[in-house]
């Protein structure tokens, strides 16, 4: 955006200055339950909460002294990679054919929204009933994976969509009169323009896959994804250790994704040189 | 022009992660598929609640019989229910320990022949014989087949704080100290619509509440409507309950056997009532699978989890108690009014778990509370 | 040098050929979800619906066909009451939802560069806070001995901790607002995102006022990412039963909370498949009749409006 047109985007000084105050209220509401996971995580009790006992990092000590936290973490990591990887790519494939109309369009749509509908408890009974069936092992790459997939496409079609929803279709019309082939308009036109929106839907559709437990409670085998372990861990005994593994997770996804941030950031710049934008 | 620029961008960062993707996931492999393979000897896959093998005990399970358990997650009976009646799941799992009264129903079957569980071989478990005469009795038995043995007992009571709530005060000898208008908005049931009917029916002087009529169930329903705004909150968690005592949020509560020694070894000072209409005693059972593969391997760890070292090992770790007499008998006198195990012996009240009658009734009525 | 982009702009539009092209790639775009969803969505779907006429005694779930689930589900007013209550929790929060995160998008599309991509990162920091360590954390914040009450006392406002900042229908508000806030300000911010600068410029150049600007360039131009935050927030928040059961106090229960019950305290799968099944039709109910007005067709089921 120019300048000229944030200016204008932002209208007068005293808006701006409203709307920076309310999103800095707005972010520190949003941060203040984190503040007390950190608060609760040096704790010196093995009660999660108030009353305070006094500064400990026995917590965090213990959080690397567990290796099943470790394997966990390597798990949600993965699996949310590649839901994330599926999931965004079949909501862009998706998208882009939403464009276009059909019969059935809005059965689609609402087949699609179906797996939010369903409550997680369902959804999680009747894949086991249905891997059962077919006789497929709960397992995390066959039966949690396609659990989260399915639990995470619909989010990432709604997210997606709208950005891809009004793309000027002129111009992919123009490439290809110009004799570029399909998948060049695409590569070229199409995902350019709407790499931020991908890239945004990406991370969001691993952060949905990260946290799903419901569903994936049911059709795991031995390997846990971070929160099914948490929830084995609380259902029937204290977990002091929670907020300090906690934060030890927000501090390594945030790490990743700043990096991600990064690396994408240089990237664009480096395009937007060779291309001079 | 532009259309050649090397843009090192979207297509190659997709493909790089879908790459190390699957190189992070022919890595897991090792790891994921199928029954993870032991170092030495056999082992067993089960699915239980957490608290049955702490550290300890685990060892001495694995250490007396050489076998491995690995445990699937647990979630709540009905899941473990939900795992051995799907399709193939008589097969997949080795050794399963649950609530005895949830699951004895879908577990065992209407009639005869529809067990989906294996009998056990006596001969093989001969630690059985050591089990106190109230478990002996809950050991499931059809057509002279052993298929469920015990393995731990809680029971459930009115936990307070001494330092609020005296102890010479008579309230605490009734659930109705939860019920009570002097401790109003700062008591809490568990959000359970069995056991808080139970417990209501008690206090309002049904003697066995899972035989209630319909009739008496809307009454119970009044009650407890009547009473809402006396309860803080219905608790869901351990730790959540467990907070709330601590933090003094609420004075007095339907608690867990184990959250008291929790507490009081937190320092709160808390203790739990012996109410005149009785504390609720439950059992948890094991149970093999109709189809398992290992089932000889998973009768020694039965065995081995009703010898007097699992029973101590159990409380101490886990605060529930220990079903057989050595193991009990193993705690002084004192010990064992500490950790609630003489729950059997001390002449308290006892009101065990039973099913009841219509459970669909009592979860609609408990819902009704809720809404109303 | 210009962008190819901005060469192929200047190009001539249309051309027969290049729509025979696009046509066939629908089967294409459209073919890989249709089968996902054909498997994985489908046959779980209708395996719902189908034991959802089955019965569920103490023994287990037998298929046999009946409809004693529906008529309980449909007779006994606890179910009609919970579904008007949890449409009303839903409709309320997603309308909150909206409006404390429409500024926030708007805000963080003013920005640029770093603190763009800075703040945008710091949106979803929350949300990686496990959904489970979530559940415990707000009782030490709102309780009676919570840190907000002791703030407040602190400071001297007030003299008592209030009790009722938790366990009643506003603590869900706000538990539900929160967790969810990432699924409305998201596809908001990339609608107006990428609304063109230009029409704003030309609006502003013709002497528009910027609460007008606001009213007939910006909201109707990101109308779609609105409706989808919406339709996640709404979705979610109908189906919500962990939050309200943990800060709605005695009365937090919300229709999935019964489904809950079914499965968790009861071996009833029939009937909880069945009340699944009541929510889901209404749920899409409202989303037909609801959807027409809000231009939920327009946005997604019809083709483009351009």
């Amino acid at each position: 955006m120019s300048s000229a047109a944030q200016k204008m985007f932002a209208a007068s000084p005293r808006l701006r200055a409203a709307l920076w105050i309310y999103a800095i209220s707005f972010y520190v509401i949003l941060y203040a339950p984190l503040l007390m996971i950190v608060v609760l995580s040096f704790n010196n009790s093995p009660i999660v909460g108030f009353p305070l006992h006094g500064f400990t990092i026995r917590w965090y000590q213990k959080v690397f002294a567990t290796s099943e936290f470790l394997s966990a973490m390597v798990n949600s990591f993965a699996v949310g990679a590649l839901a994330a990887v599926v999931s965004t790519g079949l909501a862009l494939l998706l998208g882009l054919g939403f464009r276009r109309t059909f019969p059935l369009k809005s059965a689609l749509f609402n087949l699609v929204l179906m797996p939010i509908v369903m409550p997680g408890i369902v959804g999680g009974i009747v894949l086991l009933l249905f891997f059962g069936y077919l006789n497929i092992r709960p397992s995390l790459y066959t039966t949690v994976l396609i659990a989260h997939i399915n639990w995470v496409l619909p989010f990432a079609f709604l997210t997606l969509y709208p950005r891809v929803h009004n793309f000027d279709s002129t111009l992919e019309e123009a490439a290809m009169d110009l004799g570029a082939r399909p998948l060049e308009v695409f590569i070229h036109i199409v995902f350019p323009i709407i790499r931020p929106a991908f890239i945004a839907t990406m991370l969001f559709s691993f952060s949905l896959s990260f946290d799903e437990f419901v569903r994936t409670l049911f059709v795991t085998g031995y390997d846990r994804t971070i929160p099914v372990m948490f929830w084995s861990k609380i259902v029937d005994q204290l977990a002091p250790e929670l907020p300090a593994m906690a934060v030890v997770i927000i501090l390594i996804s945030a790490t990743m994704s700043l990096l991600g941030a990064l690396v994408s950031q240089r990237a664009s710049v480096r395009s937007q040189y060779v291309s001079g934008e | 022009m532009g259309r050649k620029s090397s843009k090192p961008t979207s297509i190659e960062r997709r493909k790089f992660l879908a790459l190390s993707g699957a190189v992070a996931a022919s890595a897991m492999m090792e790891f994921g598929i199928d029954r993870p393979a032991s170092a030495a000897g056999e082992s067993i896959v089960g699915i239980m609640p957490g608290v049955v093998l702490p550290k300890g005990a685990r060892e001495i399970v694995e250490g007396t019989t050489g076998v491995k358990v690995e445990n699937a997650p647990y979630v709540s009976p009905t899941d473990t229910v939900a795992k051995l009646l799907a399709p193939g799941g008589t097969s997949r799992y080795d050794l399963m320990i649950s609530v005895t009264e949830f699951v004895k129903g879908p577990v065992l079957g209407q009639k005869a022949g529809d067990e989906k569980v294996r009998p056990f071989d006596m001969a093989k478990i001969p630690n059985a014989t050591d089990l106190q005469p109230v478990f002996k009795q809950q050991v499931q038995v059809r057509a002279g087949k052993t298929l469920m043995i015990p393995i731990f007992y809680g029971f459930d009571s009115p936990l307070f704080r001494t330092d609020l709530v005296s102890e010479q005060d008579a309230r605490t000898q009734t659930w109705g100290l939860l019920f009570d208008d002097k401790y109003a908005g700062k008591t809490a049931l568990r959000d359970d619509a069995y056991q808080s009917i139970v417990v209501t029916a008690l206090t309002l002087g049904h003697p066995n509440p899972a035989t209630m009529s319909i009739g008496d169930l809307a009454e119970v329903k009044k009650f407890l409507i009547s009473k809402k705004k006396n309860f803080r909150t219905l608790w869901t968690q351990f730790g959540e309950a467990v907070n709330l005592m601590s933090s003094g949020e609420v004075i007095a509560m339907y608690g867990w056997m184990p959250m008291r020694a929790a507490l009081q070894r937190n320092g709160v000072k808390v203790t739990n009532a012996w109410p005149k209409e009785g504390v609720l005693l439950w059992n948890q059972a094991a149970f093999i699978p109709k189809d398992s593969p290992h089932a000889e391997a998973s009768e020694k760890v039965v065995n081995a989890m009703l010898s007097s070292e699992f029973g101590v090992a159990l409380a101490k770790e886990s605060n529930y108690g220990p079903v057989t007499q050595k193991a009990i008998a193993a705690f002084s006198t004192d010990e064992q009014k500490k950790l609630g195990l003489d729950v059997t012996t001390r002449g308290a009240k006892l009101y065990s778990m039973q099913w009841p009658s219509d459970m669909n009734a009592w979860i609609e009525a408990w819902g009704a509370f809720k809404a109303a | 040098m210009t962008s190819v982009v901005a060469q192929t702009r200047d190009a001539l539009p249309s051309g027969r050929r290049a729509r025979r092209r696009i046509r066939w790639s629908l089967v294409a775009l459209l073919g890989p979800a249709v089968v996902w969803l054909g498997i994985f969505v489908i046959v779980p779907l209708g395996f719902t619906v189908a034991m959802s006429f089955w019965k569920s005694t103490i023994f287990g779930t037998s298929p046999d066909f009946q409809f004693g689930n529906y008529r309980e589900a449909l007779a006994s007013p606890l179910y009609l009451n919970l579904l008007l209550k949890t449409l009303r929790i839903g409709i309320v929060t997603t309308l909150i939802s909206l409006a404390l995160s429409y500024p926030v998008a708007y805000f963080l599309s003013m920005l640029k560069g770093k603190e763009k991509a800075a703040l945008l990162l710091l949106l979803f920091m929350p949300f990686w806070t496990s959904y489970v360590v979530r559940t415990f954390i707000w009782l030490p914040i709102l309780g009676r001995t919570g840190a907000l009450n002791e703030f407040l006392m602190a400071v001297g406002l007030i003299s008592e901790p209030l009790p009722w900042l938790i366990y009643n229908e506003g603590a869900i508000y706000l538990g539900l607002v929160y967790v969810y806030t990432l699924f409305m300000t998201l596809p908001i911010y990339l609608s107006i995102e990428k609304i063109d600068p230009r029409l704003i410029e030309a609006a502003t150049d013709l002497g528009a006022r910027p609460g007008w600007v606001f009213l007939r360039v910006i909201l109707p131009l990101s109308w779609p990412g609105v409706i989808a935050g919406s339709l996640m927030v709404f979705l979610l928040a109908v189906s919500a039963y962990v939050t309200p059961q943990l800060l709605g106090g005695v009365s937090g229960i919300m229709f999935s909370n019964m489904i809950a019950a079914q499965f968790l305290n009861n071996n009833n799968w029939a009937m909880g498949a069945a009340l699944s099944v009541v929510l889901s039709v209404v749920v899409l109910a409202i989303l037909l009749v609801v959807g027409r007005w809000a231009g939920i067709q327009q946005v997604f089921t019809d083709g483009r409006t351009r």
